[in-house]
């Protein structure tokens, strides 16, 4: 009897999740500007897949984190699911999950696989910037905010070294700028606080080395302009 | 008055795409440019051309100006011309004056944005390259440096 109950279950899931046209995937291709997305829900689990165009995003919803993207995408309209996939410990709210467009709310900075999960932020705490083009460093934004033009003076102090392999000289880059870097135009990476500046233009690595830029965060300019070199051999 | 910097081999002036030129300036003494530089600067003359005779584009032309940018560049058929910003300059001499000072500059290459006028909204990467420069310090010296 609870194995006939558990298959009927799962059927009615399955009928409401793919033809119900409140269903996610239904959903995400009536938002025109939003990316392709997929909900699949795997156990106690779901996971928002998010096929931007230049790359794919995989969220896993954590239970215990309320109102994930997926939630609000999939799952307001269909009371069973709801309560199916509520995070544990926790009654359903009576009143759905209000869905927002993608331009009223700001996309979760995007991460490369093996995503951890998105902790859900109030609208405050939102970043300033949605996800942008492809970039050098992973779950790096585009900004928004107005960082000072970096500018070297007469006092800016150069030194370069070399490193094993490109790898090693962009994993050093990246450790100083910390977390949340900021893309502030195209090759120039800022840490959060606007302290460092990581420079890497096609031209700067062809000819086998990037900047690591220590700046004034208020009027932007150089202090110092480390060359970070490696070998022809090297490889990444 | 115009002055004119001639660069020999292996001195070279490169361009990729009117979107980055490389200026080898390997062939000429530090003291030579810092020369140049400092006429710029005290306003002694309008301009500097660097010149070659083996590449193309053939010559980059100096001038200093205001402005909010770091420089200014306009293409024309076989020249670049770029606008400096006091600033800029200033950056150039010292860079140059510690080259002639210690024989040696401390990096390999000094890098500039300029603004085209000409095309707006697009830069030029300017690469000004010598031929002495002080030798990378090893990464964990630089770790070391950076406090990592």
């Amino acid at each position: 009897m609870r194995l006939l109950l558990s298959v009927l279950s799962w059927s009615w899931i399955a009928l409401t999740v793919f033809l119900a046209p409140g269903s996610g995937d239904a959903r995400a291709q009536d938002q025109p500007s939003c990316p392709a997305m997929a909900l699949e829900p795997t156990g106690t689990e779901l996971e928002l897949v998010v096929h931007a165009p230049h790359k794919a995003i995989d969220i896993t919803h954590d239970p215990a984190a309320p109102a994930v993207a997926g939630m609000q995408l999939g799952f307001r309209d269909n009371p069973f699911l709801r309560r199916l996939f509520r995070p544990r410990g926790k009654k359903p709210s009576a009143r759905p999950v209000p869905v927002q467009s993608p331009a009223a709310k700001p996309a979760a900075p995007v991460q490369n696989p093996p995503a951890k999960p998105v902790p859900t932020q109030s609208p405050a705490a939102q970043p300033a910037a949605p996800v942008g083009p492809p970039t050098a460093i992973p779950g790096a934004q585009v900004s928004r905010r107005s960082f000072p033009k970096d500018t070297p003076t007469k006092q800016t102090k150069q030194w370069s070294a070399h490193f094993r392999s490109e790898g090693e000289a962009r994993a050093l880059a990246r450790e100083k700028l910390g977390a949340n870097p900021v893309e502030v135009e195209p090759g120039k990476w800022r840490s959060a606080d606007g302290k460092w500046q990581y420079r890497a233009k096609p031209g700067d690595v062809h000819d086998r080395h990037i900047h690591l830029e220590e700046l004034d965060p208020t009027t932007g300019e150089v202090l110092q302009n480390l060359h970070l070199r490696w070998p022809g051999n090297g490889g990444r | 008055m115009k002055r004119v910097l001639l660069l020999s081999p292996p001195g070279s002036i490169e361009s990729v795409d009117q979107e980055l030129v490389s200026l080898n300036m390997a062939g000429l003494e530090p003291g030579h440019i810092s020369l140049e530089l400092s006429l710029l600067k005290e306003q002694l003359c309008d301009s500097v051309l660097l010149r070659s005779d083996r590449s193309t584009p053939g010559s980059v032309l100096f001038r200093v100006g205001g402005g909010p940018a770091r420089a200014y560049a306009t293409w024309f058929e076989d020249r670049l011309e770029l606008t400096l910003a006091w600033s800029e300059l200033e950056y150039w001499l010292a860079f140059f004056l510690k080259y002639y000072r210690d024989g040696m500059a401390d990096v390999d290459h000094l890098d500039l944005e300029a603004e085209r006028l000409d095309a707006p909204g697009r830069i030029v990467d300017v690469v000004v390259r010598v031929g002495a420069y002080a030798p990378p310090i090893d990464s964990g010296e630089a770790r070391r440096r950076l406090g990592l």
